[in-house]
């Protein structure tokens, strides 16, 4: 994200980490780690945060203005995710960046007046729940139902695997609206308030120890207004919501600062005698896994510029998460393995640093996190999928 | 139909270790192990083969029940250390008894992670100081067998095995969240004031210690093996029950070439293990041979665990599911007693410097 960038978009980058060295200094973050939070970080911290960076305009870059936005090209909130997942803010999951898309793009006029000003001054928090437990790579068999009930309708079911429910206000939701009719034309979006009776949200930790969460709607009542956008048409809205996730810049602002740390550990650290540094297999892996993190930073730049062209993206929007979400494994492997032992004693994103561990225990940390990447947002067989057939025009056979 | 039902070591030994390491799925639970079920492994007898074949049989199973037991620094590194030095039986015969040991060592050529523990002749008993890093068990340990260098730690220099109660003044043991859950600790030895009776063996040559680290090594591979196993049937099972667009996961071509792959990985790995294991029980040279099943193993296994995560989907992920403990367990192992790499560069010596 640098060599090739227009000027004023690299002093927008220089007064974002100017920005976020200060917000996520040790002196700011201390008393906040949250090790139950995806971010590290507790919901006090986060929402501080997001208040600051919606006074700063920063939650609406690219949003058009008529939404209250900045209008600014795509690349410019692609350098605030990256400069974000550089620091470690909480600031990749705002209910801009998870909500933000199927409210401009589907919301009527009446509910982007009432939610979009709130979003953009990051005052209220969201999550978006798709997932069901039948329901995972085929979306479309979601069994939710928002039954016509009146004037409105009421939603019963349970949605999986959902980031940041605990802690979000609305809930951005799909379910079966017309349970009689194909399964990709009888499903609605929902905008559901977490407070509504009737809404409950179970905490299960993962493996890394932050908790992803499972939503229950019993009998939820929604008036009409809670329909985003078209009645039946939550699918295709469903669609192009899911591809809005795909711009794979964050993943490599990730990589970027674990390969740091890995380069801090290598110049520091000893084996059997010999500096880490002098090691030829050391100093390989780690320029192979520079090379693969500054051509992937190059896809993802090439993606940037086609979305801001407006031309379609899709397979680079694919191959982009494809590869960012593989490559944070290999890290992760790289890291653990060059450390070896003390690679292997994991410490919290924000809590003391653990003793006898390398990289402040950041390396296992991201051995156990790395696993979902590439089963979420789409999962690598269905991207890989959608590359063959929409990149190549490879026939379409039996999966 | 399971990963493992091929397998020529599948017999009356195999049940009897999983009866006793207990079946069902394995739970994340890095406490403190229980007492009473620990005693009950070791007075099994189990983990305490003679041949290393027999041994590896066992902690297959041991990795297929992912047991949170310090059974291969507890039992397995300290019946063969106190083999090698030739201890008194009576340290072996207290492990068998319950008594929990933590074997303390360090690498052979020293400074892998800056720990040793030197020995001081100081009056008429001994002082040590120094560490031990990445101890499993420590903390929960009754003993701490500690292999301690008399001169500033070179490789090829002499060693004394002490006992060392871990609450003697000077011993600092420092838990560490080390990913396995297997409870490790860093060791540290200050000026640790030690009677002539704390002196289990020697000064002994370090390279009679070797054979005893070539058999922990090979049992690690054995666990991996198990471990890897258990997960590919944890995989197939899953992707048998789970189904999406009508059809089970385990149908689409994809994830039948992945799950084929992870048979080849666990199967070769197998292979690799019980070739090295039943070298070494004819005698065969035991480093070359723990070093070949370590270097295959170790990726192998990785793999396998890798894989089965991708295929397991989101619910894999979670704390509760048994496939992390498996991840974990694997993972741990691949930096203990010598990465891949370094067995590879124990190999290559064999490969590329052995003479004709």
């Amino acid at each position: 994200m640098t060599s090739r960038s227009v000027p004023e978009l690299d002093a927008f980058r220089a007064q974002l980490r100017a920005f976020f060295a200060e917000a996520m200094s040790p002196a700011s973050t201390a008393g906040h780690s949250d090790p139950a939070d995806l971010t590290g970080l507790d919901e006090a911290f986060e929402r501080a945060l997001h208040a600051r960076c919606g006074e700063l305009g920063y939650l609406g870059l690219s949003i058009a203005a008529e939404a209250g936005g900045r209008d600014l090209p795509i690349s410019y909130q692609a350098a605030f995710n990256f400069v974000a997942a550089v620091c470690g803010a909480p600031t990749i999951d705002t209910a801009m960046t998870l909500a933000g898309h199927p409210i401009v793009e589907f919301g009527s006029e009446r509910q982007r007046e009432w939610f979009l000003p709130p979003m953009l001054r990051g005052e209220v928090e969201m999550c978006i729940a798709y997932t069901e437990s039948m329901a995972g790579s085929d979306l479309s068999a979601i069994e939710a139902v928002a039954l016509p009930d009146g004037d409105g309708y009421v939603l019963t079911g349970t949605k999986v695997l959902v980031t940041g429910a605990h802690k979000a206000d609305w809930c951005c939701t799909v379910a079966r609206t017309d349970p009689d009719g194909p399964p990709r034309r009888s499903m609605s979006m929902f905008l559901v308030d977490m407070t509504a009776p009737g809404v409950t949200v179970r905490r299960r930790p993962t493996m890394n120890g932050w908790t992803l969460g499972e939503i229950r709607f019993e009998a939820v009542r929604l008036g009409s207004d809670a329909v985003l956008g078209e009645v039946n048409g939550g699918w295709r809205q469903l669609v192009s919501a899911v591809q809005a996730e795909r711009s794979g810049t964050f993943y490599f602002g990730f990589a970027t600062e674990v390969l740091e740390l890995l380069v801090r550990h290598v110049r520091s650290a000893s084996r059997h005698g010999r500096p880490l540094l002098d090691d030829e297999l050391v100093r390989d892996r780690v320029a192979a896994l520079h090379v693969e993190l500054q051509a992937g930073m190059s896809l993802a730049r090439r993606t940037l510029a086609m979305q801001e062209r407006g031309e379609p993206n899709g397979v680079y929007a694919s191959m982009t998460k494809v590869y960012a979400t593989e490559l944070l494994q290999r890290l992760a492997q790289l890291a653990t393995e060059i450390a070896g032992l003390a690679g292997c004693v994991r410490g919290e994103l924000f809590g003391p640093p653990p003793r006898f561990a390398a990289g402040r225990g950041r390396f296992a940390w991201e051995y156990l996190e790395r696993v979902h990447g590439t089963i979420s947002v789409g999962s690598n067989e269905l991207q890989r999928d959608g590359i063959a057939q929409l990149g190549l025009g490879l026939p379409r056979g039996k999966r | 139909m399971t990963a493992a039902a091929n397998s020529p070591a599948d017999g009356s030994l195999a049940a009897a270790a999983r009866a006793v390491f207990g079946g069902g799925p394995p739970a994340w639970e890095p406490g403190p192990p229980d007492h009473d079920r620990w005693r009950a492994v070791v007075a099994s007898g189990m983990c305490s083969q003679d041949a290393l074949s027999d041994l590896a049989t066992v902690c297959v199973e041991l990795g297929r029940s992912a047991a949170l037991l310090p059974v291969h620094n507890a039992v397995v590194l300290t019946e063969a250390v106190l083999a090698a030095v030739g201890a008194p039986p009576r340290l072996t015969e207290s492990v068998r008894q319950g008594t929990r040991f933590a074997t303390c060592l360090v690498e052979p050529s020293g400074a892998d992670i800056d720990v040793r523990a030197v020995i001081d002749r100081a009056g008429e008993g001994w002082r040590v100081d120094g560490a031990c890093g990445f101890v499993p068990g420590a903390s929960d340990a009754d003993t701490l067998l500690v292999v301690a260098t008399e001169a500033a730690g070179v490789g090829g220099c002499d060693v004394v095995v002490l006992a060392v109660d871990p609450g003697a003044a000077g011993v600092v043991v420092t838990p560490l969240d080390s990913i396995g859950g297997d409870r490790q600790c860093h060791v540290a030895f200050e000026a640790v004031a030690l009677g002539t009776a704390a002196v289990v063996a020697g000064p002994l040559p370090w390279a009679r210690l070797q054979p005893a680290l070539d058999r922990a090594v090979v049992a690690h591979c054995a666990d991996m093996v198990g471990a890897a196993e258990a997960l590919l049937d944890h995989t197939v099972e899953q992707v048998t029950a789970r189904h999406q667009w009508g059809v089970p996961l385990g149908s689409l071509q994809a994830v039948q070439h992945r799950c084929a792959d992870m048979l080849l990985d666990v199967t070769l790995a197998r292979e690799a293990v019980f070739d090295a294991a039943s070298s070494i029980d004819r005698g065969e040279d035991s480093r070359y041979h723990a070093a070949m099943a370590k270097a295959f193993c170790a990726d192998a296994c990785r793999r396998v665990s890798a894989s089965v995560h991708q295929l397991c989907g989101g619910e894999g992920i979670y704390a509760d599911q048994p496939v992390h403990v498996w991840y974990r367990r694997i993972k741990s192992f691949e930096a203990m007693l010598g990465s891949p790499r370094d067995h590879r560069r124990v190999v290559a010596e064999h490969v590329l410097d052995s003479p004709g």
